[in-house]
């Protein structure tokens, strides 16, 4: 008989129904936030996760989320457990979001966690972990680039009780919504989260009387333990040795320098060491990454490697140890702001692990994705006067290609592998004061190679009232979708803006630009290309070309193209 | 007329059921035909012909005996999976040319990472672009030069296509441009299919509705030159009724109306499912049913709540959307096909890959080699070696056992039947699983549901998954496994435009709505009117998409027409009551916002009428047989009764521990559940509380 479970002695067929089970009850919560949230940051663009762990804080399922939540919420349970200890009772729940203290992301993500008991006795942790709409801090809309320390990105919060044995604590709850610059719609989706933890809640009572009580730790470890064999088979595979890889952010959001994210990857065996000595000490802007950040940053670069297909717990992780220094970019000491680590450096943190081991592991790999260069905006509209804060969410860049496929023409950013979709600009023009121009594949902007990077796009929007750009983007000062195995990388960004009729003045990716009532263009970066574009075959060099996505004097100077 | 027909041509097989009205017992007859590709019309008359034999008339006399005659097509389906459309162009707003392929990013599995988009309908280089522009409010910003426009025309005749889709910028609100297009597109290019966005579906999203023409456009020509010529066929050999096309949306059109759409017939087969659910929602006394239809790959799932069927405004085939109300149909990748096997970690699994019809299970000796969901439940004594296909195909029980004693039983290290058992427990958890995520989706408790079983392969999984939900029963109707056909004969005729309005709700504009809405009911009486529909036989229902002002998602909420403020204030009510089922909370001051208004234009036709089981001896027969099954309850096996459903008359229990075999499916009776035959000759079952899970 195989031995499943080896800490225990349950049979494989009944640990096979509780770990899908526990992976259903993870999707059944995201839906319940999904459907009934209010902002468009949770129904839109479902930057949220949700999330189970075991009485300890193990992360048992985390089937529905944003890709850059991967393996991290295990972090805040624990925090919650070492904070409150045996004050943790049926009917709580909690809320937190401090990256230092409380074993958050970063302040916007707001999770909540409700133990949950059964018959007296704690079995497990539901969660719901949240990007909120607002979360105060220097400017609207929790991405604040003008922050020197974390006091000024919004408001902290170590766990807290918003209920306490069921009753509802209003006080703690108004405390944190009036921090906010949209106090309802907060509170809305606050109650979305709990509404999901309670499901989460509920089924894993059923589940307790499915397996019973006594029995559902020992199916924890084992859905844990097996989580952990089917991957170290997986990094079994890879040669042992010491791969390194690097990225590097072009600005820290004050001015233009390079930062370095460094790793240096050690496989032996089955067990993976990921050190980041070497990385940028920490910086004064917000594009620091928290450890939990950096943490899932990691998981997340691994988890594509092996093709995306592990358990979604944090046995799959226990073979990777992270070595990040303290004060440096990726283990920052408080009060450093990290609002913007879930892009950057998560882009420069995947980026690097991929490069690692682009020698050793070429098929696997993927070339970088075009890093994005547009801006947020804020303005007022013309009939009401009231503030809008406008997400570019159409300028996106194109991502990498890899062994089996070219790299996706425009698509959503690397740290939700494309899952926050691209809205209709119609749709826009209902909701903002704005005309689009253009919304086009940019050409020439794909990187090169046998298998050919993802196009930018070119996009056009022409405002019809003075607008306020934060410029916070990666994509402008250098190329950035490198390209592998002898691909090419694709193009950098370039962000114009014209006033009325105007000179065209080209915009860096850092920093705050005024508009007079006019056109901001964004030509979005292009990922890379993986293999060598000689090799790529002559009918796909072709129609390249007849679309438009390459010119001929690219197809004959790069692709070697005689046609 | 005597007869009615319904046809439901399937992948595999062409099902007919015909209604023999002046039958005395036996009304309701079922026949199957291999379905033929290339041309399915052949399968068509194939199936025809046995029905007509079996009645003892010719083709031509059962057709000109026909009144009513509703097919399920699926031309525009398998156009799509094999990816053998039209040659289309697209004509888009000049800077716009490319939402086709940016397909807003969406990806089915983020995680598959290095699995590509669905190839490209229409390639970059016949992706044309009109200067023009229309504003958010519906302004012209820019008006097409027809010079333009003729060229445009000239280059498209040009590039040799055959069909030409158009969605401008914008055209949800105005459709002019749209229309000045099209226009001189069908002037010069008679021959060329023209789809047009602002004709399909005037809803807002560029990218939404430009696939959505441009799918209309790749399934158009072949779709529209077959059910043409069906149609000549069917009316050369005598049928002297129009025949009906089952829709998406699970109403049925003539063909000249479908013509114009037929994006509309893309999910026409399992469609048809939605009336039979309806049907036997009716039959079997509740309102609300979970219609579980299970095949050999996977499970289609269609809920009917307070009698009705839900809709999804945004339906997708094969990774292609479309913006045409259809049958809400999730699917469970859980079939009778599917495949056991040991994982890498040591852990059993079932699915989610299945060995299909071909080869599939090992047990149907076509060269399958893994065990499968079927081969457990035959090794389990649930199926009956000789009871497939009306025992026209024998099971191969020795080749399954070894493979499930070879490939699970021996690596788990347990025996042979605890390892079938093992197969289907898991399987059902499965099956249950994913009813709950649906569940979650639609807002259901399905305690309050019944658990109708169709297809082939449901019978043998009902209990097991209706126990574990604590759903409030089970019915296995006798045509189970031809169920679309079926529906057919029970649908009716439906139109459904959907108007956008994304508009707080104490912002909108009443009348203009209203008028609207009067535009579309006029516009559907004239043509069901030309269905040979009286007006008396025809009506008219709305349907409003609420949200609170900031969500993404809505509800749909009816709305009595005219609309009116009063109406509108009604549907809000509702809203606000829906939202505390759905999602345990709502927000009465909470400002509600009118995303779009769906007009259904409904011209009802006489409904079958349920044959009753009638004319048969009613002194109850006695078991057929005995025969060995194993369930979890038991260490040791356990002999069951066998009972033959033919035997079985209106009245009579059966309680488990048993079978119930029909022609062409098998129905297991768990410890604790009870069948009762009722006047239809269907089963209605009911479990205790006590029994147990399998």
């Amino acid at each position: 008989m195989i031995n499943v479970a080896q800490k225990t002695d349950i049979d494989p067929v009944s640990l096979s129904v509780f770990e899908n089970k526990l992976n259903f009850i993870s999707r059944e919560m995201g839906i319940v936030m999904l459907r009934s949230s209010r902002s468009p940051i949770f129904n839109q663009s479902h930057d949220f996760s949700c999330y189970l762990t075991d009485a300890a804080g193990h992360l048992i399922s985390q089937a529905d989320g944003v890709p850059i939540h991967t393996g991290g919420g295990g972090f805040a349970v624990e925090r919650l457990i070492e904070y409150w200890g045996n004050d943790i009772r049926d009917g709580d729940v909690f809320l937190l979001n401090d990256p230092y203290v409380a074993g958050g992301n970063h302040l916007p993500d707001f999770t909540v966690i409700m133990p949950v008991f059964h018959d007296g006795q704690l079995l497990a942790f539901a969660c719901s972990r949240a990007h909120q709409v607002d979360i105060g801090g220097g400017v609207a809309g929790t991405y604040n680039p003008l922050a020197r320390e974390i006091f000024q990105e919004g408001i902290r919060i170590p766990p807290v009780k918003i209920y306490d044995r069921d009753e509802f604590k209003h006080d703690v709850v108004n405390l944190v919504t009036l921090n906010t610059r949209f106090p309802e719609m907060v509170a809305a989706d606050l109650q979305s989260m709990v509404g999901a933890v309670k499901v989460g809640g509920t089924r894993i009572r059923e589940m307790a009387d499915q397996f019973g009580v006594a029995e559902f730790g020992n199916f924890c470890v084992g859905v844990l333990d097996y989580a952990e064999r089917i991957v170290r088979k997986e990094v079994e595979a890879i040669p042992d040795g010491v791969y390194r890889g690097r990225d590097f952010m072009t600005n820290d959001g004050i001015s233009k320098r390079e930062i370095d994210i460094c790793v240096e990857i050690t496989v032996e065996g089955s067990d993976i060491k990921v050190d980041f000595t070497g990385t940028s000490p920490q910086i004064e802007s917000y594009k620091n990454s928290s450890y939990t950040n950096t943490c899932s940053a990691v998981y997340l670069a691994f988890a594509t490697l092996l093709g995306g297909r592990i358990p979604l717990n944090s046995g799959s992780y226990r073979m990777i140890t992270v070595k990040a220094p303290l004060g440096s970019l990726v283990n920052p000491v408080a009060p450093a702001p990290v609002t913007f680590c879930t892009h950057h450096p998560t882009y420069e943190i995947v980026h690097a692990c991929w490069r690692a081991f682009e020698d050793v592991m070429p098929n696997l790999v993927s070339a970088g994705w075009g890093k994005p260069c547009h801006p947020v905006t804020f303005g007022r509209r013309p009939d009401t006067n009231e503030l809008f804060v406008m997400f570019h969410m159409a300028a996106q860049p194109g991502g990498g290609a890899m062994a089996v496929r070219d790299g996706f023409d425009q698509i959503g950013q690397l740290q939700s592998l494309g899952a926050i979709t691209i809205p209709n600009l119609e749709l826009y023009e209902q909701i903002y004061p704005v005309r689009f121009l253009r919304h086009e594949f940019r050409c020439d902007s794909a990187g090169a190679g046998e298998y050919r990077g993802g196009a930018g796009v070119e996009y056009s929007v022409q405002f019809l009232t003075p607008t306020r750009h934060n410029l916070r983007g990666e994509g402008v000062g250098a190329q950035t979708g490198f390209g592998v195995v002898h691909g090419t990388s694709g193009a950098r960004g370039e962000v114009v803006a014209q006033a009325g009729d105007g000179e065209i003045g080209a915009l860096e990716d850092f920093g705050v630009a005024e508009l007079a009532p006019g056109v901001l263009t964004v030509r979005s970066s292009g990922g890379g290309g993986w293999g060598d574009p000689k090799r790529r075959s002559r009918e796909l060099v072709e129609a390249d070309i007849r679309a438009g996505i390459i010119s001929q004097e690219v197809a004959h100077a790069v692709y070697g193209y005689d046609g | 007329m005597r007869f009615s027909i319904g046809i439901d041509v399937g992948g595999t097989f062409t099902d007919l059921s015909v209604l023999d009205h002046e039958a005395v017992n036996d009304q309701l007859k079922i026949f199957k035909a291999l379905s033929t590709l290339p041309d399915p019309a052949v399968g068509v008359f194939d199936v025809l012909d046995s029905a007509a034999r079996s009645l003892a008339i010719s083709v031509e006399a059962l057709l000109s005996q026909t009144g009513f005659l509703g097919l399920g097509s699926t031309v525009a389906t398998n156009v799509m999976v094999e990816g053998r459309g039209a040659k289309v162009a697209l004509i888009a707003t000049e800077g716009f040319r490319d939402s086709l392929a940016i397909r807003r990013g969406i990806r089915q599995d983020v995680w598959d990472i290095g699995k590509p988009h669905p190839t490209e309908l229409v390639p970059r280089w016949l992706r044309f672009t009109l200067a023009e522009r229309i504003g958010a409010s519906g302004e012209v910003i820019k008006a097409p030069c027809p010079a333009d426009v003729e060229r445009l025309v000239d280059d498209i005749e040009a590039a040799g296509v055959e069909a030409v889709a158009v969605c401008l910028y914008n055209s949800y609100l105005n459709d002019t441009h749209e229309a000045a297009v099209a226009q001189a597109l069908r002037r010069r290019l008679p021959e060329i299919f023209i789809s047009v966005s602002s004709e399909l579906m005037p809803v807002i999203g560029e990218y939404e509705r430009t696939s959505t023409a441009v799918v209309n456009a790749y399934v158009g020509p072949k779709t529209v030159h077959y059910l043409r010529r069906l149609c000549e066929g069917l009316t050369g050999r005598g049928l002297p009724c129009e025949p009906l096309i089952m829709q998406s949306n699970g109403g049925l059109v003539n063909v000249a109306m479908l013509s114009t759409a037929p994006v509309r017939a893309v999910l026409s087969g399992p469609a048809a499912g939605a009336s039979a659910a309806l049907g036997w929602a009716e039959t079997s006394n509740n309102d609300n049913v979970v219609f579980f239809d299970m095949g050999g790959t996977s499970i289609d799932i269609l809920v009917t709540q307070n009698k009705k069927v839900g809709s999804k405004a945004v339906t997708d085939i094969e990774g292609y959307h479309m913006a045409v109300p259809s049958i809400d149909i999730r699917t469970i990748g859980t079939g009778g096909g599917t495949i056991a096997r040991i994982d890498k970690g040591g852990l059993l699994r079932v699915g989610p890959d299945s060995a299909g019809s071909t080869p599939g299970p090992v047990s149907y000796r076509k060269g399958g080699q893994l065990p499968t969901v079927t081969d457990a439940n035959l090794v389990l004594g649930r199926l009956g070696i000789d009871t497939f296909l009306s025992g026209s195909m024998v099971l191969d029980i020795e080749g399954a056992r070894a493979a499930i004693d070879a490939r699970l039983a021996t690596p788990l290290g347990i025996g042979l039947e605890q390892a079938a058992l093992s197969v289907v427990h898991i399987a059902n958890n499965n099956m249950a699983n994913s009813l709950t995520i649906l569940a979650a989706e639609s807002g259901l408790d399905l305690r309050d549901y019944t658990l109708v079983a169709a297809g082939g392969a449901s019978g043998l999984h009902v209990s097991a998954v209706c126990r574990m939900l604590g759903m409030a029963g089970i019915y296995v109707p006798r045509q189970a496994s031809v169920a679309c056909s079926v529906g057919m004969m029970q649908s009716d005729v439906l139109q459904d435009q959907v108007i956008s309005v994304i508009r707080p709700l104490g912002e909108v504009d009443i009348d203009g709505l209203q008028n609207a809405v009067e535009d579309i009911v006029a516009r559907s009486r004239e043509q069901l009117t030309r269905t040979g529909l009286p007006e008396d036989r025809q009506s008219a229902e709305a349907v409003a998409e609420l949200r609170y002002v900031g969500q993404v998602w809505s509800i749909p909420v009816p709305v009595a027409l005219p609309v009116t403020c009063a109406s509108l204030a009604a549907a809000a009510e509702i809203f606000h009551a829906q939202h505390q089922e759905l999602y345990h909370h709502q927000h009465p001051d909470g400002p509600l916002e009118l995303v779009s208004l769906q007009v259904n234009s409904i011209g009802k036709l006489t409904k079958l009428e349920w044959p009753r089981r009638e004319g048969f001896s009613d002194a109850a027969a006695g078991p057929h047989k005995n025969r060995t099954a194993w369930f979890e309850w038991s260490r040791t096996p356990v002999e069951i009764d066998v009972w033959k459903g033919d035997d079985l008359v209106p009245g009579q229990t059966i309680a488990g521990p048993a079978v119930i075999e029909e022609a062409t499916t098998s129905i297991l009776l768990d410890r604790g559940d009870t069948a009762t035959v009722d006047g239809f000759g269907n089963y209605a079952i009911k479990q205790s509380k006590k029994g147990s899970a399998a």
